[in-house]
Order: structure tokens, then C-alpha cells, then sequence
């Protein structure tokens, strides 16, 4: 154990030492920063067209101008300039920036550009010169990407995904704050003009019912403020770039000062070197697998194997949706990631931690945990997400996540969308209702509720090959003392492909923040021409829904600051959600 | 069994017959529909940001599936948002406020409120008004709403078109109504035990949730029948509920009016999550708990106490045993009670959305 501490401080320092930086976020350039600075003096006004949107509208109709109707990303970068001429050189890439009846050019643009992450190529490509390029169309609501090696001057594979957005570089954020605080309306409701640095979550997707925000049909982001124990949202739209709506949540008790002392810095860079950029394996008791933090995805685990059987292809969790109003449907889309590959607001904080679980004295088993947070978490609208994996020695499994709060308001809902790819090409899938086992013929999808009927076990699903081998699926109603209070959650079952990437890769947002029906992204998988699943390889989507709650004593998916010999403390309520795999056994 | 053939077939006909008239569409008055318009305008809230329908939406059985209800300016309401189905028979109307005996009694509150503010409609009545009197919907359907009056847009026409609306909502076909009137296959065997175990004399539930409408405030106009403590709290075990959200006693000071709540109609049960007048308790399966056991036990928190021992319960309230099986039949009951047909009806729903 201690030659293994060693080791790992050793190879975290040749890491350190050794890994070169090719960070490519996109950043504000100094000219668009004066730009802001300049924006920040003209007079308050919801229809000022301060010099940064102007320079926006310049640059679109420059772009649609253009034989290839792109608003190209902007570096100095030779190997990311490459990477995109190689991807604009590519017809499946090009598809979709013109209206194919009238020709007319749609709105489209580059957005990232970064060295693809290892669990995102091949082994045969992972030479450090292949990148993804995300290109966002504003209006079919279309993201395309494309992996490009430009050693090789080849593009590996172009993916589109339709109702799906890229993570928003940070000139748009910067553009969508400065709409925000020039507005009347969030002057008028704050009673003063804020400054660009009240901006909470202003990267994160948003939604609003009855504007063109609605589930999320325009890149829409609601830069957000705390006054007191509420927040009060801006929803700016970005395709048409204005405030489609103001909302206040209630945030609950007011939190006074803020308590994170972060040593962010130091922590990020080792957990680049070390988790992001290379993928680390994990070989325990009976278990071995990979795990890496992904751009977005949180932290991602695959080849899952147990006594040398491949159980899961891979396993993260998308999304995270934030929905606080069920009438109004505004919230967030939280993406988890890295702390410097993407624009995600909540980002790993520490390094994955590896634990033994312990039942009555014995060890049973092992955790996988990795814990992403916002920067000024437990104050309100910062996130604090939890991912775990945990592993038992009998070949039992669960895949889970936990909110610890605060977030934005006390009337909050939380829905990760797991995703679950399954080992195997001939499995089935089915449901126990009344006495039977029931097989899903089709990728369908259905709700947990208290209506269900389960196995005296507790098991509502099981998936299984010709062989009768595979897994009860145990989801959680409380019953895993950790607190939680049951997942209430939507279970998807999609089929694999191998001709195009429904989500083994990378994900953008896939649906909607705020949606209170099963339209959280995984139906789009789905519809509107269900699959075939009978003996084939399944991919399941795993949505839970935690709402959270501040009264005292029952606090859940909840975070507050309270003072204790003097200085402040956090006292944590999470909302654990995830099912538990139970070996079918013959 | 030929008797049985027939019989089905009978039921089967007056069943068509009675589609038959429901799918005529149905019309409304002038000023159901202007309630309409204006029950989900958010153009009457104080910021343009709410409106009734936020907190009663159709697609939560008229409620909005919160402990309670946010304010179009972020405070926290005191309550959790009751049902607006099939309330026009009611005698009473607020969770604990006695005085609010018909729907215009009801909606000073959350039209005027100051503390906080719901709509806060009085605090921008010129604004309002400018919009009623100039929008062109409301232009049209102000007059014909009121023929003859000559001074359309006042408050007491807008209180009084918004309970016309509210009049119009009704759900009466559940598989229990169904199943009562004669399609004995639309509740399952289990929900059928339910039903039985609901109106059974141990667990009593009948009493209280009274069918057809499952309040008994819609039935009784005694104070002392419709509100009710039923054992959420005994602070300290003092017989005390939390001292902001006290119940009927903040109406009528009496000290065994501590707790006591309007019994809600179970109507919907299963979509209107969460329960109790504080939306305290988030599930079925925990509420049938706590009347098993006579009262709820709060161990932690502000409001540590039994309130088994709430001395101001309702004697009903004596706690019951359940197997896994009738507790499964009493929870398939309850959701025999769900019927969101009334969502195809346009009538029901936000006449603003996507327009």
C-alpha cells in the first residue's frame, strides 16, 4: 500500500513535469474584452445595442456571406486552425448549413475546439493529434462534431445529433451577462445594475416555457443573482440575444459569508494531468476498469470487467437537470467536468477516491467516488455532485450520484440522466409486473412509481443474454441507508449502435433542463421510430428525480453554512440516486 | 353467463351513449371563457411572471407539485397549493381560514395579499386595467361576458369571471367513477380490496373522505367536521403545531383548534404530490404510514414530537394495521381516483401557451 502511495506520488510528478499543457479553451479576446468594458457604461436599456452585440451581429452576417456559411473559431492555435480546416473540408460536416431547399444559409458556428480526450478515441489513435471540433447550428438546434487527426490529415468520424448544444464558449457567456445587466427589467427588479461579477451559472443551459426558450429549441442561459435568500434569473436567449424573462426562486436561508477557501489551482492541475488527459485503471478484489473525468460527462468508468468478464462497455452521467418551476420550466443543465477542458460551471474538485465498503466489520466491496463542485459551493446557485461507483465482491453493482445541494432555489428538482452501455450484443430486457416477467420488445421507456409491483427482492427491471446470465436491476426506493429518499426515476432502454454515436462519446446537453414529463433527453434515442431490442446491445438511461427540500430537520439535496468555535462549517444533505445490479443467478 | 353478455352489452351501449355526448364538445359561457383567459394571465401578477395557473396547473391535477408555492417576488407561500378540481360544491375553501366560503371569499388572498405578495393585482390596477381595457381578447370578451354593465374592467368582474372558470373544472372520470357506475373491469382486483379497506370501519377513511367528491367539505358546513387535526405535529409534545402555520386556531383563538386543517378532497391523489397542508409528506406510501401508526413521529428538527399524542387529533385518528397486500390495494385504490382526461379539453388548459 505504501509502495503504491509512492509510486503514485512519483508518477503524478513526472504528470505534472512531464505532461505538456495544450489547454485550447476559447477565450475572450482583448479586443472583445474592451468591448465589454466599454458596453458596461452605455445607459441601461433592454434595447441598447451596446458595442459587443453589435460586433455579434457583424460577425453573423459576415459569416452567412460566406460560401461556407460558418462563424469559424478564432485561435492562434496552427494545430486547432488545422484541426477545423480539416473538419470544413468534410461534406458529412458540412451537411447542414444551408437550407437544402432554398439554399439559404443557416446560422452555424464553431464553438470548441480541443485535443480529443482518451476514453473519445481509439487506442490505435491516441498519437495526441486528433481533436473534436463542436459546431452548433442556431437554427435546426443541431450539434455537430467531428474528430479530425491532423498528423494524418483524416477525419476519424462527424457525428450530428439533433436538439442537442455543445458547451458555450466564453465569449458567448461574457455576451449573455452583458445582455443580462444592461437590461431594464433585472435593474428595475434588483433595484441597482449589477456587475458582470454577480453572474452566477451564466454558462449553463437554461429553458423557459412559452419563449423560444422552451425546451430549449434556442441556445438559452440564465446568468443569474442572489440577493438575500432569493436569485433572481435572467434568461438570455443567445440565438436571438435578448431577455425572453425574469423569475425569482426562493433560496432559503440566507447564507452571509462566503466559506470557500479554495486551493482550486493547485488541485486542477493535477487532476488534468492525472484524470482528464490520461485514463487511469482500477483492479480490485475481483473487478477491473478504466475511469477517466470526461469534458462534460463527470466521471466516466468502461471496460467494467468482473473475474475477466466485460460487464459494462461504459457508465457516466451525462447531464445533470435542474428544473426549479414545474409551471414556468426554467432551471439549469448542468454539465460536470473537467476544470478546464469545457465551460462547465461545476468541475472537479478533487481526485477520485477509491474506498472499501464495509458491512457489520467485513469488507464487501469497493467505491469509486469522484466529487464536482462550483467554485463558492455551499452559498446559493453553486452545485456540489457526487458520482459513485460502487463494486461488491458477490459481482453486484450500482451506478449512482448525489446533489449536495445548494443550488438556486428550495423548490428545486434534480434529474441526472445516467447512462449505462451494457456489455454483450444479445441481451434483453424486461419489467416485472403483476407475477410476471415482462420483455420489452422495443426501446421504450417507463416511470417508477408507487404503482409498480416489484419482486420480493425489490427488483423491477432485468436485463439478460440467450444464456439467462445478466442482471436484476434493484432501483432505489430508500432501501440503500444512504439517506435517500427513492429515485422516482424514468428508465430508457436504447439500442447500441455502431454506425453513429448515440453517447458512448462525450455528450452536449441532450435535453431540456426542466422538462416534468419523460422528455429528458434519452427519447430522442428513441423517437419517433422505436428500435428493436430483443437480443441486441442495449444502452440503458437512468433518470432520477430528487426534489430537494430546506425545512429543518428533513433537508435533502442541501447544503448550509453555519458557524462552529468561530469559523464556518458545511453541513451536507445529499440526495443519493442510482439502482443497484444484482447478479441473475442460475 | 348470457345474462352477464347481455348486461355487458347494455353497459357497453349506455358507455358509447355517453361518449357519444361527451366527445360533442362542450361549450361555456362568455365569462368562463374571460375566467379562463384571465386564470392564466400572468399579466395580473405584480411583475408579469404568475398567474393562478402557476400554482394550479392542469397537468398537476390543479396544483404545481411543491410544498409550497413561490411568490412571483421569491417568498415562500404559507401553503401547499390545493386542487381546484371539482371544487364548486365546496363549503369551504382555504386550508385553514373558515371565513372563505365560496370562491370570491377565497381569492382576496391570493389576488390582494401584501404578505406576501401573490399577485399583487391592487399594487398595479392601472397597469392592469390600461391592458384589460385595450387588449383585444379581453375587448371582445369583457362585454359579452357582461352585457350591461357599462363599467367592464373592475376587479369584482375579474374575481367574478375567475371563479366562473374555476366553477367549470371537474374530473369524474376516474376507473372509480367507472367502476361505480357499472364497468366493474376498470379497477383491478387490488384497487377493489382498496376500496373496501378505505371505506371499512377500522381504517375509516371514508369518514372524513367522503365519496363522491372524498371531502367532507363539500357535504357538511359544520367547521368542526370540515377541519380537522389529524396528528402531523406536537411540538414538544405540547399539542402544538408550528407557530406560524397553526391552523384554524389563528381564526378563531380557540386552543383546541391548534392543527386543525380542511380535509382535502382525494380526488387526483396520486398527481398531486406532495401532501398535507405543507406538503410536508412527499409520498402515498407515507402518508397511509402515519395513519397507520395514529400520527406522525418527528424526530428531528424544529418540530421534534409525536403527534400521536396531539391531544387535539381527531378521534378517528387511532391507527390501523396493514398487510404489504392491503396497503399495496389501498395505494391502487387511491390512484383509481386519477383521472386527467380533462387535459384534452382545451377549456382546462393555458390558453397564452404558444400563442
Amino acid at each position: 500500500m505504501r509502495f503504491n502511495s509512492i509510486q503514485f506520488i512519483l508518477i503524478s510528478f513526472v504528470f505534472l513535469t512531464s505532461c505538456d499543457s495544450n489547454s485550447s479553451k476559447s477565450s475572450s479576446s482583448n479586443s472583445e474584452k474592451n468591448l465589454i468594458n466599454e458596453s458596461l457604461i452605455l445607459p441601461d436599456s433592454s434595447s441598447v445595442l451596446f458595442p459587443l452585440l453589435k460586433k455579434r451581429y457583424e460577425t453573423i452576417e459576415a459569416a452567412l456571406s460566406l460560401p461556407i456559411p460558418i462563424i469559424l473559431f478564432q485561435s492562434n492555435d496552427s494545430s486547432l486552425v488545422k484541426a477545423q480546416s480539416l473538419a470544413l473540408k468534410d461534406k458529412r460536416f458540412i451537411e447542414n448549413l444551408v437550407d437544402k431547399k432554398t439554399r439559404e444559409a443557416y446560422r452555424n458556428e464553431i464553438f470548441n475546439i480541443y485535443k480529443a480526450r482518451p476514453q473519445e478515441v481509439s487506442t490505435a489513435n491516441q498519437n495526441g493529434s486528433v481533436y473534436k471540433i463542436e459546431m452548433y447550428n442556431y437554427a435546426l438546434n443541431l450539434t455537430t462534431t467531428a474528430f479530425v487527426d491532423i498528423t494524418s490529415n483524416t477525419v476519424i468520424s462527424v457525428n450530428t445529433l439533433p436538439q442537442s448544444q455543445p458547451d458555450i464558449p466564453t465569449y458567448l457567456k461574457d455576451l449573455a451577462i452583458q445582455i443580462a445587466i444592461n437590461h431594464e427589467d433585472v435593474i428595475k427588479a434588483l433595484g441597482y445594475k449589477p456587475g458582470e461579477q454577480e453572474a452566477l451559472m451564466s454558462n449553463t443551459k437554461t429553458a423557459l416555457n412559452n419563449t423560444k426558450c422552451e425546451r430549449s429549441m434556442h441556445l438559452c442561459v440564465a446568468p443569474t443573482f442572489t440577493v438575500k435568500d432569493k436569485a433572481l434569473w435572467v434568461i438570455v436567449d443567445l440565438t436571438d440575444y435578448n431577455v425572453v424573462g425574469i423569475r425569482w426562486t426562493n433560496t432559503g436561508t440566507e447564507q452571509k459569508t462566503p466559506v470557500r477557501i479554495s486551493e482550486k489551482k493547485l488541485k486542477f492541475d493535477k487532476i488534468m494531468e492525472c484524470y482528464c488527459k490520461a485514463v487511469s485503471n482500477l483492479e480490485k478484489n475481483d473487478w477491473n476498469l478504466n475511469y477517466v473525468i470526461t469534458t462534460s460527462d463527470g466521471l466516466r468508468i468502461s471496460e467494467v470487467k468482473y473475474k475477466d468478464k466485460l460487464i459494462i462497455n461504459n457508465a457516466k452521467i451525462v447531464d445533470w437537470h435542474v428544473s426549479y418551476s414545474n409551471t414556468d420550466g426554467f432551471g439549469y443543465s448542468d454539465a460536470v467536468g473537467c476544470p478546464e477542458f469545457s465551460q462547465a460551471a461545476v468541475v472537479a474538485v478533487s481526485d477520485p477516491k477509491i474506498s472499501d465498503i464495509i458491512e457489520n466489520g467485513n469488507t464487501i466491496g469497493f467505491a469509486l467516488e469522484q466529487y464536482f463542485s462550483s467554485e463558492q459551493w455551499p452559498l446559493p446557485c453553486n452545485y456540489n455532485y457526487m458520482q459513485r461507483f460502487e463494486f461488491y465482491n458477490d459481482g453486484r453493482f450500482r451506478v449512482a450520484g448525489a446533489s449536495l445541494g445548494r443550488g438556486c432555489g428550495n423548490n428545486g428538482t434534480y434529474r441526472p440522466v445516467f447512462r449505462i452501455s451494457m456489455a454483450g450484443n444479445e441481451n434483453t430486457f424486461s419489467q416485472f409486473s403483476k407475477n410476471n416477467w415482462a420483455t420489452w420488445p422495443k426501446e421504450q421507456w417507463h416511470l417508477q412509481s408507487e404503482q409498480d409491483t416489484y419482486t420480493p427482492e425489490g427488483y423491477l427491471y432485468k436485463i439478460e443474454n440467450k444464456q439467462q446470465q445478466g442482471y436484476y436491476i434493484e432501483p432505489n426506493r430508500g432501501q440503500f441507508k444512504d439517506g435517500s429518499r427513492g429515485d422516482f426515476a424514468y428508465m430508457y432502454i436504447t439500442t447500441q449502435h455502431l454506425d453513429k454515436d448515440e453517447g458512448d462519446n462525450d455528450l452536449g446537453s441532450i435535453g431540456p433542463c426542466c422538462n416534468t414529463d419523460y422528455h429528458q433527453g434519452p427519447e430522442k434515442f428513441i423517437e419517433p421510430t422505436p428500435e428493436n431490442i430483443n437480443s441486441t446491445g442495449i444502452v440503458i438511461w437512468y433518470v432520477p428525480q430528487m426534489k430537494n427540500d430546506d425545512t429543518k430537520g428533513k433537508e435533502y439535496c442541501w447544503a448550509e453554512s453555519y458557524l462552529e468555535h468561530g469559523v464556518y462549517k458545511t453541513h451536507v444533505y445529499p440526495c443519493m440516486a442510482g439502482p443497484l445490479f444484482v447478479p441473475i443467478k442460475k | 353467463m348470457k345474462q352477464h353478455k347481455i348486461g355487458f352489452i347494455f353497459f357497453s351501449m349506455l358507455f358509447i351513449i355517453a361518449c357519444s355526448n361527451k366527445s360533442e364538445k362542450q361549450t361555456y359561457k362568455p365569462i368562463e371563457t374571460l375566467g379562463r383567459f384571465l386564470f392564466y394571465d400572468t399579466y395580473l401578477s405584480i411583475n408579469h411572471t404568475k398567474s393562478c395557473g402557476s400554482c394550479h396547473a392542469p397537468q398537476f391535477a390543479f396544483t404545481d407539485g411543491y410544498r409550497r408555492s413561490v411568490s412571483p417576488l421569491g417568498e415562500n407561500l404559507l401553503h401547499n397549493s390545493p386542487s381546484l378540481l371539482n371544487t364548486s360544491e365546496n363549503n369551504f375553501y382555504d386550508w385553514a381560514n373558515p371565513t372563505a366560503t365560496d370562491y370570491i371569499k377565497q381569492m382576496q388572498r391570493p389576488l390582494y395579499n401584501h404578505q406576501p405578495i401573490e399577485l399583487g393585482l391592487d399594487l398595479h390596477w392601472d397597469e392592469v386595467s390600461t391592458y384589460l381595457s385595450t387588449d383585444s381578447t379581453y375587448r371582445s370578451l369583457f362585454p359579452t361576458s357582461f352585457p350591461s354593465e357599462k363599467n367592464l374592467v373592475t376587479k369584482q368582474h375579474i374575481e367574478l369571471a375567475i371563479a366562473s372558470y374555476v366553477k367549470t373544472l371537474n374530473s369524474t372520470q376516474s376507473a372509480y367513477d367507472q367502476y361505480i357506475n357499472g364497468t366493474t373491469q376498470a379497477m383491478s382486483a387490488s384497487a377493489i380490496l382498496g376500496l373496501h379497506l378505505f371505506e371499512s370501519k377500522e381504517l375509516a377513511c371514508a369518514q372524513c373522505h367522503k365519496p363522491p367528491s372524498f371531502t367532507v367539505a363539500s357535504t357538511s358546513q359544520k367547521i368542526d367536521e370540515v377541519y380537522v387535526n389529524i396528528g402531523l405535529y406536537n411540538i414538544d409534545n405540547k399539542n402544538q403545531y408550528p407557530a406560524d402555520d397553526n391552523g384554524l386556531f389563528k381564526y378563531t383563538n380557540k386552543k383546541e383548534d391548534q392543527g386543525k386543517y380542511k380535509i382535502p378532497s382525494l380526488r387526483n391523489v396520486a398527481i398531486n404530490q406532495p401532501y398535507m397542508h405543507d406538503g410536508s409528506i412527499t409520498s402515498l406510501e407515507e402518508v397511509i404510514e402515519i395513519y397507520a401508526r395514529g400520527g406522525r413521529n418527528t424526530e428531528t428538527g424544529e418540530y421534534i414530537g409525536d403527534g400521536k399524542g396531539n391531544i387535539y387529533k381527531h378521534a378517528l385518528i387511532t391507527g390501523f394495521k396493514l398487510s404489504p397486500t392491503e396497503k399495496r390495494a389501498l395505494i391502487d385504490f387511491l390512484a383509481s381516483l386519477t383521472d386527467t382526461s380533462y387535459l384534452s379539453n382545451e377549456h382546462y388548459l393555458n390558453p397564452f401557451r404558444n400563442k
